[in-house]
């Protein structure tokens, strides 16, 4: 597995050196620093910028991780009507400013983005998606994806998209382990629906069917994928995973009891991140296990005082996680989820942690590859919604055009658009 | 823990069977062991309960609280068989329909599905005569949600007992918890026609599908073939009507409430109530017919005359939503039906509580939209002279004010709006008042007044004009000189008092003055800007153009630029020009990022971008 990371990284690297841009007549500069007036909606610029199959060349370290284009009416015109802020630079200043990121001895580099990747969201039909922070980041920033979810899934859909996102799905079958609102109408619905749909597939229970699911997911991140997750989304999905020998699930909801060895029977070679868990097998606790470390106590649950930092990579050879936390802070404002931050003492070793709190045995954000692929799993629900309820209304990015928690979404949906070339040998 | 024992002591007893040959009172010796098997349970330690738990049973088989525990306990670790073993031991005795449905739970939890459902079906046919057979077996189905089979067995029993009309609840929740909306629905029909005071409990157990599009269509169209068929039943149409308003069709909401009102002979007070619903939901059109049923079918029910109020109310505000999305003869329809309904129930209801707020909708109505200030005047003057301890008379004061402005009476004016300063109930109209007061001293050039009442509602933050008195104070500021009797803004306030009278001409022409002998007075910028909007009133929209593109031109640093800009852009897109707009619309995204008009001006130019293709 280190292995492969280490290849990854040499591959991206090597796209880096092999590829240095060329200053055109005109280039376009988007700063992603302090003097961006929205961080947000300059990635689906790059975006829309790829689409129309022009490259874009991201200067990471560069003034929070800039982007330079060749300058032409179409982009000048795409950046002008999303707001998002840009400096036209002469041949002779963009070749400048290449130099500088390229320079021995500096943190920085060029990464060449060619091609906008395919993007889909499991997401649930009738799922809105102001649940979903990676939706409203994806909505807000403009950047067209597709919404799949069980069915798709399992017919084999997965092979036609680069990037995948998994909305606040249980994995495990537990319906969200919200067994509080179960005569709620939409608790109600939400289990019928599942076990209709586990029905559909041959299936006899939710649990089984959600694991076949999280299967899927694994195999195509062994064949290439990305795959990005949230909250419980990331925590139930190594749950799923390691149990698929055994049944964790409380009689509460799936009508029978927990395998009486559901604990030996956990099988941690199957999972992405996490190894040496216990789930909590209480159908009346909220916590899903011990991957989450929970929230802050209440006394301690302080906006102010709660962050994570971002961990510095080298540009140059760590282009990856580089590109995961390019930021304008080094800093950023924590968030409360059902699943808040990863209990460091249960991460596997090759796991790559992008951002940590300090001083305390957690963390936020981790990278790691399987197979060909990689994933990353970001903890929290909302980053500029603190402590978000069931049922509260809807961040408006609009209010957040700057937010540094949100540009770790979507640092990631560029990831896949970085050029890909084997090393001269 | 003592309690405990008691407890624990008498559900044994209890347990014990009347049966003589196996049965024995429960020792001492038992007592603690099934004691210290619990302790283990609570303990999660069934392992070490079960060896206790089956030398009891061993001893003691007929002993239902052992038997239970015991069964309980292998379940827990899903030992399946040993359970289905302690029931098949039990049948075998005596069989009967809870320990079949147990038995068939047990094969279904065990994932024997088929073996399940046949075991389900012996316990039917063990005693199919009696109706606690089929809700014993619906029970168990319900707890492991084998929806599918519950409903077959209710079905079966409907049949065998011949009582179409048995667990009819309980078939209407399993349909709906199956996705069976239509035979949910069906199931409510039946139990609405049986017992139409159940209309509430229908009610509530469909709130929980009607969320779920397919569950709502489904009921409305099962609901529509009932009302077709029985029409005279108020329970389906008011069910019917509801249904209707949750998909917010409320013009079919409108039909059912119609026909309930005069099934239930209510004298238009359904409708009313439907009417205020509608008004709510601002479906003004489906309200205005509703409170004009009334006054045609209703004319002399207690509602009638709220109702006319309320029509000229709704086609009011009905008027004013659709100011930027209908035609304007649309809107002139609505206003001449609002100024109808007012004066009509003026003319029929002179004692009627409502009477001081129509002549305050009437009299603002006849100022606003027909500009008629002599009939706004009569309905204000009989509003404050007739009603002056309400609230709407101080509103009244207030307008009467603004008719003294339009008529150039501005001594007058001023005494109204002195009398309401003093008098007002409410701050938010003395506010408005003096606020007024000092308007009438710009407008007269008498800045010093003017600067010392507008400073004095700006030092209330909370007062709604404090704003306007904040701008009327740096205007005052800003604009004085350069001559020590301020000609340049002495004229800008006559043109403004001119502009507020709707005289435009008169108003352009002072501001063509102002510009011709101050062109760089800090006042140049606003004149210009305003010389937009008057050309526009005048529906000069080339000239309009030309002054507003002169903004940005002249005074590129202007607060107006960005604003002009905007509106020429917007006029040039109106006149069919979409090239030039988008590029008056990027000018102002390049030349104004930090205007509040950019995030406007990029869905305007997205709007432009899609329309050209």
């Amino acid at each position: 597995m280190r292995f492969r990371s280490v290849l990854l990284t040499a591959v991206v690297l090597a796209v880096g050196l092999l590829s240095a841009p060329s200053a055109t007549a005109q280039d376009l500069l988007i700063p992603m620093d302090a003097q961006q007036e929205n961080h947000l909606k300059a990635y689906g610029a790059v975006y829309a910028t790829l689409q129309e199959e022009q490259t874009v060349d991201w200067l990471l370290n560069y003034r929070g991780g800039s982007f330079l284009t060749e300058a032409s009416e179409t982009v000048r015109e795409e950046l002008q009507v999303r707001g998002v802020s840009f400096t036209t630079v002469s041949a002779g200043q963009a070749s400048k400013i290449i130099a500088e990121v390229e320079a021995d001895g500096s943190n920085k580099s060029v990464v060449p983005l060619e091609k906008a990747p395919e993007i889909a969201v499991y997401a649930p039909e009738g799922a809105v998606p102001w649940d979903d922070a990676v939706r409203l980041a994806l909505e807000y920033a403009e950047v067209p994806h597709d919404v799949i979810y069980d069915e798709e899934v399992l017919n084999g859909d997965l092979a036609s998209y680069d990037w995948l996102h998994l909305h606040h799905e249980d994995f495990t079958g537990q319906f969200g382990k919200f067994i509080r609102y179960r005569n709620e109408p939409w608790y109600i619905q939400k289990q019928n629906k599942a076990e209709a749909a586990a029905k559909k597939f041959g299936f006899r229970k939710v649990s089984q069917l959600k694991r076949a699911v999280a299967q899927r997911f694994k195999q195509y991140v062994s064949q290439g994928g990305f795959l990005f997750s949230m909250c419980s989304g990331t925590e139930t999905f190594d749950i799923a995973l390691a149990a698929h020998q055994t049944d964790i699930v409380p009689e509460e909801y799936d009508g029978d009891p927990v395998d009486p060895d559901a604990l030996e029977q956990l099988d941690f070679a199957n999972t992405l991140a996490f190894r040496d868990f216990s789930p909590n097998l209480n159908a009346r606790e909220y916590e899903h296990s011990n991957i989450d470390v929970g929230p802050p106590p209440p006394k301690m649950r302080d906006p102010s005082l709660d962050y994570f930092t971002l961990f510095e990579f080298s540009a140059k050879w760590d282009p990856v996680p580089s590109m995961l936390t390019q930021n304008h802070v080094a800093t950023v404002r924590g968030f409360v989820g059902q699943t808040t931050a990863f209990n460091k003492d249960v991460l596997k070793e090759d796991v790559v942690v992008l951002g940590e709190a300090p001083d305390r045995p957690q963390v936020r954000y981790i990278h790691g590859a399987h197979g060909q692929g990689t994933f990353t799993f970001y903890s929290g629900h909302d980053p500029e919604d603190y402590q978000h309820f069931v049922g509260d209304p809807p961040t408006d990015l609009s209010l957040h055009p700057q937010s540094p928690g949100y540009r770790l979404i979507l640092n990631n949906i560029l990831f896949p658009a970085a050029k890909k070339k084997k090393q001269k040998t | 823990m003592r309690l405990v024992t008691i407890v624990l002591g008498v559900s044994l007893l209890l347990g014990v069977p009347t049966a003589p040959t196996h049965a024995q009172q429960p020792d001492s010796t038992q007592l603690k062991k099934f004691q210290r098997a619990n302790g283990f349970l609570r303990a999660d330690q069934p392992e070490r309960a079960l060896p206790l738990l089956e030398d009891l049973y061993t001893d003691a088989p007929q002993n239902t609280a052992f038997y239970r525990k015991l069964k309980q306990t292998y379940e827990s670790i899903k030992r399946y068989d040993d359970a289905l073993q302690l029931v098949d031991d039990r049948i075998d005795s005596a069989p009967t329909v809870s320990l079949l449905a147990e038995k068939a739970r047990l094969l279904y939890q065990k994932g024997e599905v088929d073996a399940a459902n046949d075991t389900w079906d012996r316990a039917v046919a063990l005693a199919p005569s009696r109706p606690q057979t089929y809700r014993t077996v619906y029970n168990v189905l319900a707890e492991v949600r084998h929806f599918r089979k519950a409903i077959a067995v209710l079905r079966e029993g409907r049949d065998a007992l011949n009582r179409p009309g048995a667990f009819r609840t309980e078939l209407a929740q399993l349909y709906g918890l199956d996705g069976q909306f239509e035979a949910a629905m069906q199931e409510y029909v039946a139990l609405l026609s049986e017992a139409p005071g159940r209309l509430n409990y229908v009610r509530n157990q469909l709130q929980t599908f009607v969320e779920q599009g397919q569950g709502l269509e489904a009921s409305i169209q099962v609901l529509q073939q009932t009302v077709q068929e029985t029409p005279l039943n108020e329970a389906y149409r008011e069910l019917l009507a509801w249904l209707y308003t949750e998909r917010d069709d409320y013009a079919a909401a409108f039909d059912e409430y119609r026909a309930l009102d005069r099934l239930g002979e209510r004298q238009g007070q359904i409708l009313f109530r439907f009417a205020q619903q509608a008004a709510d939901a601002q479906r003004y059109g489906v309200a205005t017919r509703a409170c004009e049923a009334i006054q045609e079918q209703h004319p002399a029910s207690t509602v009638a005359p709220k109702a006319q109020k309320l029509l000229g109310d709704f086609y009011r505000r009905w008027a004013r939503q659709g100011a930027d999305s209908t035609s304007t003869a649309e809107d002139s329809a609505r206003y001449a039906r609002a100024r109808a309904a007012y004066k009509s129930f003026l003319q029929n209801n002179p004692q009627h509580s409502d009477h001081p707020e129509a002549l305050l909708r009437l009299g603002t109505l006849e100022i606003d939209v027909y500009r008629a200030l002599d009939q706004a005047q009569e309905a204000l003057d009989q509003l404050v002279s007739n009603y002056s301890d309400t609230e709407a008379a101080d509103e009244g004061q207030y307008h009467r004010g603004r008719i003294a402005v339009l008529r150039d009476s501005l001594d007058r004016a001023r005494l109204l709006f002195s009398r309401l300063a003093a008098s007002a109930q409410s701050s938010d109209f003395a506010d408005l008042a003096q606020y007024e007061l000092a308007l009438l001293h710009f407008y007269r050039g008498q800045f010093d007044a003017a600067m010392a009442r507008a400073t004095s509602i700006s030092e209330n933050p909370s007062a709604d004009v404090a704003n306007d008195a904040i701008e009327l104070k740096t205007l005052l500021q800003e604009a004085r000189g350069p001559d020590s009797s301020d000609t340049a803004l002495r004229t800008f306030a006559r043109a403004r008092l001119s502009q507020r009278q709707r005289a435009h001409g008169p108003a352009l022409s002072m501001l063509d003055t102002l510009l011709q002998q101050h062109p760089r007075h800090p006042l140049a910028d606003d004149a210009r800007f305003r010389q937009g909007d008057l050309h526009l009133a005048r529906g000069d929209t080339a000239a309009a153009l030309t002054a507003f593109r002169a903004v940005p031109e002249r005074h590129p640093r202007s607060p107006y630029a960005d604003r002009s800009l905007f509106r020429a852009a917007a006029l040039l897109e109106a006149s069919g020009r979409p090239g030039a707009a988008a590029q008056a619309f990027r000018r102002l995204l390049t030349e104004y990022p930090a205007s509040l008009l950019t995030g406007d001006a990029r869905g305007r130019l997205r709007t432009l971008r899609h329309s050209q293709g």
